[in-house]
């Protein structure tokens, strides 16, 4: 059929269908207003048992250099309640910072172990991200922060805190105008990288949400958090494209991880943030190192969910398992589609499919790779956000 | 301004009274021209397009009683600007939405047989009618605006109260279905 025909066919409607079309204009959802700031909070993992929910800022930086800062603290029976400001030794060719301190807390012997990444604003150089974004490339050999301590003896589940995050010093207004160029993400996945992981599940989430499917979103994210004209430090990043191509796609396609337990959703989390933005691949020996790293914090909640709230640990596999399904899907690796469907069969995962979720695939697979800022402008204008 | 219902609009036109025509063009000339408008890209032919089609309902009703007069005079001026377009198709200008829907549809009609035989039409027109119940009433009516009315995106995002990448993501999706329904049916 020619699609002059298909077009001409469809004026074949009868007029109460025609009527009811032109009734039905303006129906539709409204875009979400971005009207409120919220302080961005950031995830404190701590070592104690009961799992809370996890809150993760996000928030975004002017095209002037400002000094951001990101924190992964593990605290054991502590919350951290305030971010000192941070100075530490610069690198002026990746523009990263990173110090480590290590301060008492505020109440009882447990120690925290703080540590800072401080984020600036990359001299402009060839090649340099997209739209001007800040650049985050890792010093060299070192993929993620410090491993966080733990002084516990036993792995009994962490503690996860909600933490509210306040900036000093130079910090930026309270509200931004920003283009969509500017867009930033936080670490959503924890893993101390700032990756395409993050910004899936910021998708991911905010479509469970916004689909009404409340249960499935771990992250109690509110389309004002989303909203990056906010600025309230927190944790700010952006990703880049590294040859034309998501570098995860590329490990995922070069450099397949068999060795590697993927029904673990703390591997899935870490396979997914193993971008590289230094253009080396990550290999499956990086991948496991990756893994081991968040190992402690995953198979700690995992276990602890498991034994205390069977649909908490649905809600956490919603989440990543959104990613593993859709995000990966498209490699059509059998083993990958093997375990989401063993988790599916268990009952863990009480995820389904939805037009929302598909949207990872269609932005990523069926179309040529945007850019980084069209893609997230275009992101937020799926969710439903405007730019203020 | 005088507002007139339908009933008063149908009443005008079965006493032949003239100001039929003029109530018409006041309650809805801006919705027919901008269908033509969208369909041919030019705002001459879509006035052309309109009076014809103003015509044509002057000459049909009576006998004709539509029952949405509204969606009556709509389809007519769908068909005549669609009619246009293809005779000149050669010539066409720019701005028309025509051959961006042609190129979003080609994705997934990708036969070049033209529905010749009534039969082959009414069944085509039945599947696609069903299908349309399938969909959501956000996806219905995103689709609808695209392919019926040829709204272009950004004035069925601003309706709707979507950004323009939803509307493109409803469709494109709205699309793949219509695809699949259609082969499952046998219409394609």
């Amino acid at each position: 059929m020619k699609p002059l025909d298909f077009l001409d066919v469809l004026g074949d409607m009868e007029e109460a269908q025609v009527e009811e079309m032109l009734a039905n204009i303006g129906s539709g959802s409204a875009l979400k207003p971005v009207r409120h700031s919220v302080l961005p909070k950031i995830i404190v993992l701590g070592a104690a048992a009961a799992c809370a929910a996890v809150v993760i800022g996000i928030g975004v930086f002017s095209k002037q250099k400002d000094m951001l800062r990101n924190q992964q603290s593990e605290t054991l029976d502590s919350v951290v309640t305030e971010v000192t400001a941070v100075t530490g030794t610069t690198d002026t060719t990746t523009g990263l910072t990173q110090t480590t301190e290590t301060t008492a807390a505020a109440t009882g012997t447990a120690v925290t172990q703080t540590t800072s990444m401080t984020v600036t604003e990359k001299p402009a150089e060839t090649g340099a991200a997209p739209g001007g974004a800040a650049v985050i490339v890792p010093q060299n050999g070192t993929q993620q922060t410090d491993a966080p301590a733990h002084t516990s003896e036993t792995q009994s589940a962490p503690t996860f805190t909600a933490t509210t995050v306040t900036t000093t010093g130079t910090a930026p207004p309270h509200t931004v105008i920003r283009e969509p160029s500017d867009y930033e993400i936080g670490d959503i996945d924890m893993d101390g990288r700032f990756t395409y992981a993050d910004y899936y599940c910021i998708l991911l989430v905010y479509e469970l949400r916004n689909s009404g499917e409340q249960g499935k979103a771990l992250i109690p994210f509110s389309a004002e958090q989303l909203r990056l004209g906010d600025v309230n430090g927190g944790m700010l990043f952006s990703g880049q494209y590294h040859d034309g191509y998501l570098e995860y796609e590329y490990m995922m396609r070069e450099n397949p991880a068999e060795n590697i337990d993927w029904q673990d959703p703390g591997l899935v989390q870490c396979a997914c943030a193993a971008s590289e933005y230094t253009g080396n691949p990550v290999t499956p020996l990086q991948i496991a190192e990756g893994y081991a790293q968040t190992e402690l914090y995953w198979n700690g909640i995992v276990k602890q969910v498991i034994q205390g709230n069977p649909e908490k640990y649905a809600e956490y596999l919603g989440v990543y398992y959104d990613i593993y399904a859709y995000v990966w899907s498209s490699t059509n690796t059998g083993k990958m589609q093997e375990n989401f469907d063993t988790f599916y069969e268990n009952g863990v995962l009480m995820y389904e499919e939805t037009e929302n979720c598909m949207l990872i695939d269609d932005v990523h697979i069926r179309r040529p790779l945007p850019t980084l800022d069209s893609l997230l402008a275009e992101i937020a204008d799926m969710a439903g956000f405007r730019f203020v | 301004m005088i507002q007139h219902n339908e009933k008063q609009l149908l009443r005008l036109l079965n006493q032949r009274d003239e100001h039929a025509l003029k109530a018409l063009e006041q309650e809805y000339g801006t919705l027919c021209r901008s269908i033509a408008a969208d369909i041919l890209g030019s705002s001459e032919d879509a006035e052309e397009c309109f009076n014809d089609a103003l015509l044509r309902v002057w000459n049909t009703v009576p006998p004709v009683m539509p029952e949405c007069l509204r969606a009556y005079l709509v389809t007519i001026v769908r068909r005549a600007a669609l009619d246009r377009y293809r005779a000149e198709h050669a010539q066409r200008r720019g701005g028309s939405q025509v051959p961006d829907t042609i190129n979003e549809l080609a994705e997934i009609l990708s036969s070049g047989e033209t529905v010749e035989r009534e039969l082959d039409r009414r069944a085509l027109r039945d599947g696609i009618m069903r299908f349309l119940q399938t969909l959501s009433p956000e996806a219905k009516t995103v689709f609808l605006q695209r392919y019926w009315m040829m709204r272009p995106v950004s004035e069925i995002a601003k309706a709707e109260g979507m950004g323009n990448s939803k509307v493109k993501m409803l469709l494109l999706r709205t699309r793949n279905r219509l695809r699949d329904y259609l082969m499952k049916e046998g219409l394609l």
